[in-house]
């Protein structure tokens, strides 16, 4: 019974790796959200080697020629690096900068915001009130939790707005007008509502706490694998679909040779999907999620529509890699390493500051409800500590899947040009500083990945590849 | 000091051992795309004498110039210069097939001094694959031709088959057997370091090499000149 209890908490720490883990784009890592209910529910997706962005050169010219043939026009030979460069305008810069201060500022944000909840007492308050619903403790948890989104959602508005709305329309980035974003946002608080608090994972979680007051950190921690496996799980099939539409790829002779890329690289190609995200955005991506049956790789329909035939054929080089290398189960390996890591520190942590301020909070035991803040607190301090650690990881598993993407094409010009559009497209800063790029980057800078576009080619000298080894 | 006479001499090469003289001694079969083998005559470290002590070789889908010739990928498999004269080549796998390229090349002094930029030998890709991509059947002609160090044939299978190359003098004699095995789809390439059988370096004169691949036969002349 304390096992099936600690399932539930355990979604806590699984919310937060999967935030460490979940897509995240070089230009756009997604808030570290303090507050585990807030946490994206997507599993660990991996994203594309995207981040970009285009210059609109360069998406005029790949929309009027998809064939590769159309390269033999450009005179001499591109340099890329200095093209990556000179696309980071200053507009592109600003942008960029904005980007990176709400990446340090929102996780601080929430922290704050916890703090806040504790220290009024409308934690307190709110328990209250949920437990004026009813004696059974599932009643209480849910009704407290969909209390404490509410006003989490309230207090964070303006940020999220900012960043998800008003920056990306004042950049030229969003195709979304303010009430479908706002009933994106929505959706996505009751996706979570309903994963974390219908689903009775936090319930559950709670009663072992109450269970287990010395070893409950070690059931969430355990706990914490099966739920991020099954979120992995749900997450194209259940989760993606509600905000946008995921259809078999249109075009058949792209389709074609991308099968053809998929069966050497041994991965079936059924599993390619694209996706209307131009409702929302006209940034370029693509990434693989799922796992098992589940496991697809993406395409945004903006890719589809900015790049040539042969950058698609990179990008999904990329993402096969992932495919092929394992990344996806790596990550939930890493995910759960995490879990077992951090739950100790939560656990002490969580006992200290109950009974050094319980009292002034209105709980003297972590299993009351209204300790949910603190919980939030204390993973988002986790998440920011390991953050740096989770991104270095993640930029490896990057670098990897950029080196697949090389050796099962071959193709350095086109995966130059991926990049070089990516960081166009997306706005990237090209060459971010070792701070941002250790805090930031779960994807390489761009520049570094355009120079090793150029310098990764061992097959000229008959080498057998590091990750495919097959034929072109 | 330059690279001189830099000629592509075959539009598809299917891996080649190199031996120590650089000059090809076996081919083996590959799947590793388009390779490519690149000939020249090695340059003198001054002038024509000695032997210079690095090469630059460069490969680029798009023209290459003097000025933007760093900008080209470097092939990282050059081979060591040899004596002046001598020729030499390299062999660039994995290139994609149905693509254009463009090959050029410097040399450097034991001082680090680097030559000017090589003539520019460029490779069309349709030699190698019809436009529908697959395979053209070809046997090409020898390069150089005359030849005084090696020559080299480029082929290219539509289909996984027996490849038979043997050279003889004009007399009628075998002197020897260029390639005996089966090979998979695909280009590929015959390296001939123009010895007989047992490594002898064969006399001046004409020679025919005799090419059998899958079942359609081929014959081409080489002059040998020493």
């Amino acid at each position: 019974m304390r096992r099936i209890a600690a399932l539930t908490i355990a979604s806590l720490l699984a919310c937060m790796v999967d935030s460490a883990l979940a897509q995240r784009t070089a230009e756009q890592p997604p808030p570290a959200r303090p507050l585990p209910v807030q946490a994206p529910l997507v599993g660990p997706t991996l994203p594309d080697s995207a981040s970009l962005a285009r210059d609109s050169s360069a998406t005029d010219s790949a929309a009027a020629a998809r064939d590769s043939s159309a390269a033999a026009a450009i005179p001499v030979p591109p340099d890329y690096l200095a093209e990556v460069r000179s696309n980071f305008t200053p507009e592109n810069r600003k942008y960029a900068s904005t980007h990176v201060a709400l990446d340090f500022i929102e996780p601080l944000f929430g922290l704050l915001v916890g703090v806040l909840l504790l220290f009024s007492g409308l934690s307190a308050r709110m328990r209250d009130i949920a437990h004026a619903f009813g004696p059974t403790r599932y009643v209480r948890v849910l009704v407290y939790l969909a209390l404490y989104m509410a006003v989490v959602f309230v207090l964070t508005l303006p940020l999220s707005w900012y960043r998800g709305f008003a920056l990306e329309h004042q950049y030229g980035l969003s195709n979304e007008g303010l009430g479908g974003w706002f009933t994106d946002e929505l959706k996505s608080q009751a996706l979570n509502l309903a994963f974390v608090g219908v689903l009775p994972i936090l319930s559950l979680g709670y009663a072992a706490i109450a269970k287990s007051p010395r070893r409950w950190w070690l059931w969430l921690a355990a706990a914490t694998v099966p739920v991020i496996v099954i979120g992995t799980l749900l997450q194209p099939i259940l989760f993606d679909p509600a905000f946008n539409k995921f259809t078999p790829l249109h075009d058949q002779q792209l389709r074609a040779k991308i099968v053809r890329l998929a069966q050497r690289a041994g991965i079936p190609g059924r599993n390619v999907y694209e996706v209307n995200r131009s409702a929302q955005t006209k940034k370029f991506n693509a990434y693989v999620n799922g796992f098992g049956a589940s496991q697809r790789i993406v395409l945004w329909d903006t890719t589809l529509k900015g790049m040539r035939e042969d950058e698609i054929l990179v990008v999904m080089g990329h993402e096969m890699g992932h495919y092929v290398l394992h990344h996806i189960w790596k990550s939930m390996a890493l995910s759960a390493a995490l879990a077992f890591a951090l739950s100790f520190f939560i656990y002490l942590s969580v006992r200290a500051a109950v009974a050094r301020f319980g009292g002034r909070w209105g709980f003297r035991e972590p299993h009351d409800v209204a300790s949910l803040p603190l919980f939030a607190v204390v993973i988002g301090i986790a998440s920011l500590v390991t953050q740096p650690l989770v991104a270095g990881v993640s930029r490896a598993v990057e670098h990897e899947a950029d080196m697949f993407a090389l050796e099962i094409t071959h193709d350095n010009d086109a995966a130059a040009r991926v990049f070089i559009k990516f960081g166009a497209q997306n706005k990237s800063d090209p060459e971010p500083s070792e701070l941002v790029k250790a805090m930031l980057y779960d994807h390489p800078p761009l520049i570094e990945r355009v120079r090793f576009a150029l310098e990764c080619h061992p097959w000229t000298e008959g080498k057998p590849g590091r990750f495919y080894r097959g034929g072109r | 000091m330059s690279a001189r006479r830099l000629g592509l001499v075959a539009a598809a090469i299917t891996g080649i051992v190199l031996g120590t003289s650089g000059v090809a001694l076996a081919a083996t079969s590959s799947t590793q795309g388009v390779p490519i083998a690149l000939l020249w005559t090695s340059p003198g470290d001054d002038g024509d004498e000695g032997r210079a002590t690095d090469y630059d070789i460069r490969y680029s889908r798009y023209p290459i110039t003097d000025k933007n010739f760093n900008l080209a990928y470097r092939y990282r498999g050059a081979p060591t210069p040899q004596v002046a004269g001598s020729l030499q080549f390299c062999i660039i796998s994995g290139l994609l097939p149905n693509t254009d390229y463009y090959f050029a090349m410097k040399s450097a002094d034991e001082a680090g001094n680097w030559s000017g930029m090589s003539n520019v030998a460029v490779h069309t890709g349709e030699l190698l694959a019809a436009g529908d991509g697959h395979v053209r059947l070809m046997f090409s002609s020898p390069f150089p031709n005359p030849a005084r160090a090696a020559a080299s044939f480029a082929y290219a299978l539509p289909a996984q088959g027996r490849v038979s190359v043997e050279a003889f003098d004009v007399g009628g004699r075998k002197v020897r057997t260029l390639a005996s095995e089966e090979r998979p789809a695909g280009p590929g390439a015959i390296v001939w370091d123009l010895t007989d059988d047992a490594g002898r370096p064969l006399q001046a004169g004409l020679y025919l090499v005799s090419a059998r691949l899958g079942e359609a036969s081929f014959l081409r002349r080489v002059m040998v000149v020493r």
